[in-house]
């Protein structure tokens, strides 16, 4: 239950965050949302390590001990930049423009947090290119020269990643064992 | 029964051989307008290839996931670049890639045979219809990071990610005919997406820096033009 609320708070907080109520509202429940993640990830990672299982839907969603840590690594690194984005962000003129850039922020999260909790590779993949898509928005933001042509290499880089590992995905569901030709020398 | 099976592997390899001629094209146009149109070709044989093993394997996914990508990959998305990407684009040919046509179709054949050599050494397709998939799937995504790489325009450089996915794809029926109907819906919308964000981001360089000359953007690189 706690990683479908672990999941949902981010899009909660992505809605909120497009409500113009004053330039504070959206930096404030980005970073409460981020905080309240990563005090979630900590009781679940803490579960796993007691030696629990967390389970949300049989697999579909659960973690074991490398998501735990993957997903620690996440909701800190997505906590320390919320903080740092209130006084980063507070120079962009337009409200407008914060607003859309909180709520990408919030997104871009809840896809970070979704890839090390499913369970089935070909899902996984979906979650990679969703953070892809989902960050090169925040990457193009200044909309300047440089920006842009960071936004490319970042996309076209990261998309072909993705298309290699879209075939890889497919191996590591067919071919659960390390696969042998027949004729090749067994190690022992 | 049997004969049917040959005959749909004869014709699952004839839709393979085209999927591998329009690689080839997709590597070899100058003209933005000609490289959509060997995309749109090599759709269509991946469709027929995924038709085609559907009925060989019995696998009434790889129906489904054909009839889903008949309409989505040579449809929707080039009407989805279309309208995003600012006509003028489309009219250019592009002149100066980084390797030429003649040296650019040897590198691709060398491509293929490496993909051939290389399918050698993984796990092998379910069934014998789909043994052609592996090598050609492999060597359309040799030949889509190739093109990527050489291309210097935006518009044919997204038409290489496509050919990537197409040729990930195309090994992929043939490796997994049986993925969950959810997931395998989850690509095509999943590339329709690409599609869209890219074609914008594309008309937005074009709006701020004037050109989609992707290959001479420089001014992040070390060294490179301030």
């Amino acid at each position: 239950m706690i990683l479908i609320v672990i999941l949902a708070v981010p899009l909660l907080a992505a809605l909120i965050s497009c409500l113009p109520l004053g330039r504070r509202l959206a930096p404030a429940v980005t970073l409460t949302s981020c905080a309240l993640e990563l005090a979630m990830v900590i009781a679940a990672a803490m579960r796993v390590a007691a030696g629990g299982s967390v389970v949300a839907i049989a697999n579909w969603v659960d973690i074991d001990g490398l998501s735990a840590l993957i997903l620690l690594l996440v909701a800190t690194v997505g906590s320390t930049a919320a903080l740092f984005s209130w006084g980063y962000m507070a120079r962009e003129p337009s409200a407008r423009r914060l607003r859309r850039y909180y709520s990408n922020y919030n997104l871009f999260v809840f896809a970070m947090l979704s890839v090390p909790m499913l369970a089935e590779p070909n899902l996984v993949w979906t979650g990679v290119e969703l953070t892809t898509i989902l960050s090169l928005y925040l990457v193009a933001f200044e909309n300047t020269h440089e920006a842009l042509e960071a936004a490319w290499k970042y996309s076209v880089l990261t998309i072909m990643g993705g298309a290699v590992a879209l075939l890889g995905s497919n191996w590591r569901r067919e071919f659960r064992q390390p696969y042998l030709r027949p004729g090749s020398c067994q190690s022992s | 029964m049997a004969n049917s099976y040959a005959l749909l592997t004869s014709l699952n390899g004839l839709a393979a051989g085209l999927f591998l001629m329009s690689s080839f094209g997709l590597a070899a146009t100058r003209q933005m307008q000609g490289c959509q149109r060997f995309y749109i070709a090599q759709s269509i044989c991946l469709v027929v290839s995924a038709l085609l093993l559907g009925l060989g394997l019995h696998a009434p996914d790889l129906l489904a996931v054909a009839a889903l990508d008949s309409v989505m990959k040579p449809i929707v998305i080039p009407y989805l670049l279309k309208r995003t990407v600012p006509e003028e684009i489309f009219r250019r040919r592009e002149i100066d890639q980084v390797l030429n046509i003649p040296s650019s179709l040897l590198i691709a054949l060398g491509l293929t045979l490496l993909a051939f050599f290389l399918s050698e050494y993984l796990p092998p397709a379910a069934g014998n219809i789909g043994a052609i998939n592996l090598p050609i799937g492999l060597a359309g995504l040799l030949i889509g990071v190739y093109t990527l790489t050489v291309r210097r325009e935006a518009v044919p450089q997204l038409i290489g990610i496509f050919g990537i996915e197409n040729g990930a794809l195309l090994c992929g029926f043939a490796i997994a005919p049986t993925l969950p109907l959810v997931i395998e819906m989850a690509f095509p919308f999943d590339m329709l997406i690409i599609a869209l964000v890219i074609g914008i981001l594309t008309r937005i360089t074009q709006e701020r820096v004037g050109t989609t000359e992707v290959g001479a953007f420089t001014t992040l690189k070390e060294g490179g033009n301030k």
